[in-house]
């Protein structure tokens, strides 16, 4: 959102990130949702056409070909370290020290505030997943 | 001078451009990449069929010093029997010649923009799915790497940014390519320009992507050189002039070492050459440029040969500002302090001789 102010629209095929987005920022113009086979058509069209389409793809995996990820950990490097630096621009760095406050029961929320927990420190999250649009 | 008119072809296409830009309908769009994608495949095919064992690695940037590392981890990390029947894609005769110093017989040299074009067809298709190996952390001209700003982050160096971000193991170990003995050949040489063994300084003012010194600072810096008794060799190849008073050298890569070593001392601006030479025992004096910034850290912290354990007797340093005549000192200090504690074999053996 520091990059974006408020006329970021995010597209992601993970529901989880669509519930969650809200506890984390109350400033994108909108989220749309669709399913991972068109999440790879949309990113393959984002390779051909690069800098036309208007889009940042948050990710340490995705495109195909991007290999952000085997950067995790090598010298304390954290995920929040690489998607502000490295995906977003943002320099100088600063640690998000803000908590989310979330007492709700639904499990993909849940899923998405431990795994943002994860990602602020160093260590590779366990399970293995890989960050969405 | 008459205007020699504009081919058919070149007409055509200017048109299809036109109309791709009025009119960015989906017909128009689906054609101009269909014709597109059947160009890269053309390519790919030429270039990486046919290999029975599939992988086919590219080199998507030719400075000297990426090529060097990404040939050398490479190597390492698929070991001897494959290295010799990978395929290697560079761009250029120059990349090509460095790959080939590490065993890749098959390295085939593209231009920058049959590269762009490979790079572009990974993109679209995905790298796996054509067994594409790209051997660069963050591909210009691609949207697939995002470490440019990363780098220096919490220490990350050049060599991290490679090890870890192409082959996911920064601990990785990797040896120096073997050069050839060139011997007798460097010693004519010597002896035919009457440059002095182990009394020689080959300056490599001339760089590619990283800022060049002034010419005067070489010029000052070679006559000082003279008087002091030192004969001096300028490396550079193609429409580079040696700096006044010196002899242009420009081997090989695998002749390098003979050469250089024999000669004794190696002054340059930070270069991908310094990569090439790193494991060199001889007085190696680099100077990095100020004022660069690679992430958060500036050039010396980021390619650092010492800092990178290419080697440990590397003598690195920053000049400031435009102080060049305080640089040239510097280098001259430098260079005779190393003189004085590395003796030559003879006369430490008449020393010996004299204590005996």
């Amino acid at each position: 959102m520091r990059e974006y102010k408020e006329n970021a629209i995010i597209v992601t095929s993970n529901s989880g990130v669509a519930k969650s987005v809200g506890y984390f920022t109350a400033k994108i113009k909108g989220i749309i949702e669709v399913s991972d086979e068109e999440m790879e058509g949309l990113l393959s069209l984002f390779c051909l056409r690069k800098n036309e389409m208007g889009m940042t793809v948050v990710s340490l995996d995705k495109p195909n070909g991007r290999t952000a990820f085997r950067l995790r950990g090598v010298r304390g490097l954290t995920v929040e370290q690489m998607v502000a630096i490295g995906v977003y621009f943002l320099i100088p760095f600063g640690k998000i020290r803000r908590a989310f406050d979330y007492r709700g029961m639904d499990d993909e929320v849940l899923d998405i505030m431990k795994e943002g927990m994860r990602w602020k420190t160093s260590r590779p999250p366990s399970n293995g997943s890989s960050s969405r649009c | 001078m008459e205007d020699k008119p504009t081919p058919f072809k070149w007409k055509l296409i200017a048109m299809l451009k036109r109309i791709m830009n009025k009119e960015p309908t989906n017909f128009v769009q689906h054609v101009y990449f269909k014709i597109k994608l059947g160009e890269w495949w053309k390519l790919y095919s030429r270039v990486a069929n046919g290999r029975e064992d599939g992988m086919t690695y590219l080199c998507p940037y030719k400075g000297t010093g990426d090529v060097y590392l990404a040939s050398r981890l490479l190597a390492a990390s698929i070991g001897p029997d494959r290295v010799r029947e990978s395929t290697v894609c560079v761009i250029g005769e120059s990349s090509a010649k460095v790959a080939r110093l590490f065993g890749f017989e098959d390295v085939k040299s593209l231009s920058q923009n049959e590269m762009d074009q490979m790079m572009f067809l990974g993109d679209v298709a995905g790298y796996g799915s054509l067994n594409l190996f790209v051997l660069h952390p963050d591909p210009p001209n691609s949207v697939t790497g995002i470490s440019d700003h990363i780098r220096n982050y919490n220490g990350l160096n050049f060599l991290d940014i490679y090890r870890a971000g192409i082959f996911g193991n920064e601990y990785m170990r990797s040896e120096p390519p073997k050069f050839l003995d060139v011997s007798d050949k460097v010693r004519e040489f010597f002896e035919e320009n009457n440059l002095i063994p182990g009394k020689t300084v080959v300056i490599a003012p001339y760089v590619n992507t990283l800022n060049m010194l002034p010419i005067w600072f070489w010029i000052e810096l070679v006559d000082s050189l003279r008087n002091l008794g030192y004969t001096v060799c300028t490396n550079c190849g193609g429409e580079n002039n040696p700096i006044y008073g010196t002899v242009k050298i420009f081997p090989e890569y695998y002749e390098m070492k003979d050469f250089l070593e024999y000669a004794g001392f190696f002054v340059a601006s930070r270069s991908g050459l310094c990569d090439v030479i790193s494991s060199f025992s001889m007085c190696k004096i680099i100077i990095y440029q100020p004022h660069l910034y690679w992430g958060s850290g500036n050039n010396i912290s980021y390619f650092s040969l010492n800092n990178m354990g290419l080697c440990s007797d590397a003598i690195e340093f920053e000049y400031q500002g435009i102080e060049f005549l305080k640089l040239k000192d510097d280098v001259l200090k430098l260079l005779h302090e190393w003189e004085v504690t590395h003796p030559k074999e003879e006369e430490e053996e008449k020393k010996e001789d004299g204590s005996e």
